[in-house]
């Protein structure tokens, strides 16, 4: 215990690591999934399609597949960034599809008067979208963007096998060092994940809380 | 898409979406023109990277590599379910205990990177005086993980079966193990089945994590091929194709399952109960 409380700097630079990688990464997808989700219920044809079917493609591989392209893969295509900036891309990359398609459901889950009311008054597809579908689809979908965020924070412990020196990384590295500590590194490790996304999904029903009132 | 979130194109507004459609689709095939041509300039199209592929020694590796991954899915699934009936049975429980317990072990075990429960017992297990392989270590974790998720999915199931059933039962007297037995499950399994397929889809995706225990499944034998022949992009494209296939029918299952269903519950008349099961996680 000794070990770990001497380390406990490195483990905490660590998660920082950790948070910036969820946050950097969550931020980007919301932006991209939302983009993808409005490509997908588009009048447009084409953009139809291509939504599709990048969700379909990246939803169906796993994410480490996602970190092998990006941080093995890119340096191929002389594309070369950091391997956090790499983490982020893959990470954003999967993200993007699971916000998307909860960016759809809650857009299918806005009552058909509401689309039907902004269409008798005129308003144009990009008006109908952003001033009366979007905002009431966003409310109806903060429990499921939680757990995407949730899912997102645990998965940036994949980034552990990509030269990413976040949380899991740490444990990985402290326990080669000395492994009479391997228990209590796994339990700290473990308590810091849980903290993070209890402190997210607490976050999130309170948010939840307060934009419901207006439905 | 079941409300049109547009009226139905007049004239004009047909002329516009096909202006739109063409210059989307310009677009979208100069994006991957881009792509294309970025993946050629840097020689991804060379024959050395590709050859290999048509030769039965890769061949081979491919195969043993996807064989390990459905052996890791698939015992870690067994265990899965048979973990996820035990805990939503105690979910479910009269005893104030029981629930608690699954509750708190649900919880705490959905909540942890699937990663670290991997390293759990991939690490401390011989530190306790266990040897663990690999694959025990990716099944252990992958088993604990996917069944929490599948308690909450067997709960939901149990629970969407209508409450005349459970009543019915309960009043021509059968006790509450015999109403869970042989009322509520052959029910809840029917209602469940998509949902069970979907995590079987999630779970495949995330046995590709026994990659950082260096367990040999199919990124493992992709990583034996590109480091010996230097082609990352071409193996990785074709590990991913391997791996939508495989998780395109499963998903194709569950849809023909689901719609089978429903015919069914129309053709009894029966009253369609509100199936709000949590799908699984990303």
């Amino acid at each position: 215990m000794d070990f770990v409380w001497d380390q406990r700097e490195l483990i905490l630079e660590g998660f920082w690591r950790t948070i910036q990688l969820a946050a950097l990464a969550g931020g980007l997808s919301l932006v991209f999934g939302t983009l993808l989700a409005v490509m997908r219920v588009c009048p447009i044809p084409p953009l139809r399609w291509a939504g599709a079917t990048y969700v379909t493609v990246v939803r169906n591989t796993p994410l480490t597949l996602v970190f092998i392209f990006s941080t093995f893969g890119l340096p191929r295509l002389e594309i070369r960034f950091s391997f956090f900036v790499f983490a982020v891309v893959a990470l954003t990359v999967y993200t993007s599809s699971f916000v998307c398609e909860a960016v759809r459901s809650g857009i299918n889950s806005v009552a058909s008067g509401e689309i039907e009311a902004a269409r008798a008054i005129g308003l144009p597809f990009r008006q109908t979208l952003s001033l009366v579908v979007l905002p009431q689809a966003f409310r109806a979908i903060v429990p499921l963007l939680s757990s995407v965020f949730i899912a997102l924070t645990k998965n940036t412990s994949i980034a552990v096998a990509f030269s990413v020196t976040e949380a899991t990384s740490i444990l990985r590295r402290l326990q080669n060092q000395d492994a009479s500590a391997t228990f209590p590194l796994l339990i700290v490790t473990a308590a810091g994940y849980l903290v993070i996304t209890l402190a997210l999904s607490f976050a999130f029903s309170r948010l939840e809380r307060r934009v419901a009132a207006a439905r | 898409m079941t409300v049109a979130l547009y009226d139905a194109p007049g004239p004009r507004a047909k002329r516009r979406i096909l202006v739109g459609s063409i210059l989307g689709a310009l677009a979208l095939v100069a994006l991957v023109a881009l792509i294309i041509q970025r993946l050629s300039d840097t020689g991804q199209f060379r024959e050395v990277f590709w050859d290999p592929f048509t030769t039965s020694g890769v061949q081979r590796i491919l195969l043993r590599g996807l064989w390990a991954t459905l052996r890791a899915a698939g015992v870690a699934l067994v265990l899965a379910i048979a973990l996820g009936l035990v805990l939503a049975v105690g979910r479910l429980s009269e005893r104030w205990l029981f629930r608690q317990a699954s509750g708190v072990f649900v919880e705490f075990f959905r909540a942890l990177p699937l990663v670290l429960l991997i390293f759990f017992a991939f690490l401390g297990f011989p530190r306790a005086g266990y040897n663990i392989s690999a694959f025990g270590a990716l099944v252990f974790g992958l088993t604990l993980y996917n069944g929490s998720v599948l308690a909450e999915i067997f709960r939901a199931g149990i629970n969407a079966v209508p409450k005349g059933q459970v009543e019915a039962a309960y009043s021509i007297g059968l006790r509450k193990g015999a109403v869970t037995r042989l009322v509520q499950i052959p029910q809840a399994v029917r209602i469940m089945l998509p949902a069970i397929i979907s995590q079987m889809v999630v779970l495949l995706k995330d046995s590709a994590l026994g990659f950082i225990v260096a367990y040999p499944e199919l990124l493992r034998s992709g990583r034996r091929i590109y480091t010996n022949i230097g082609n990352v992009i071409p193996t990785a494209i074709v590990i991913a194709a391997i791996y939508i296939t495989i998780n395109l029918a499963l998903t194709g299952l569950a849809t023909y399952l689901e719609r089978r269903q429903r015919v069914v519950r129309r053709v009894r008349g029966a009253v369609e109960p509100p199936v709000e099961i949590a799908v699984g996680q990303p």
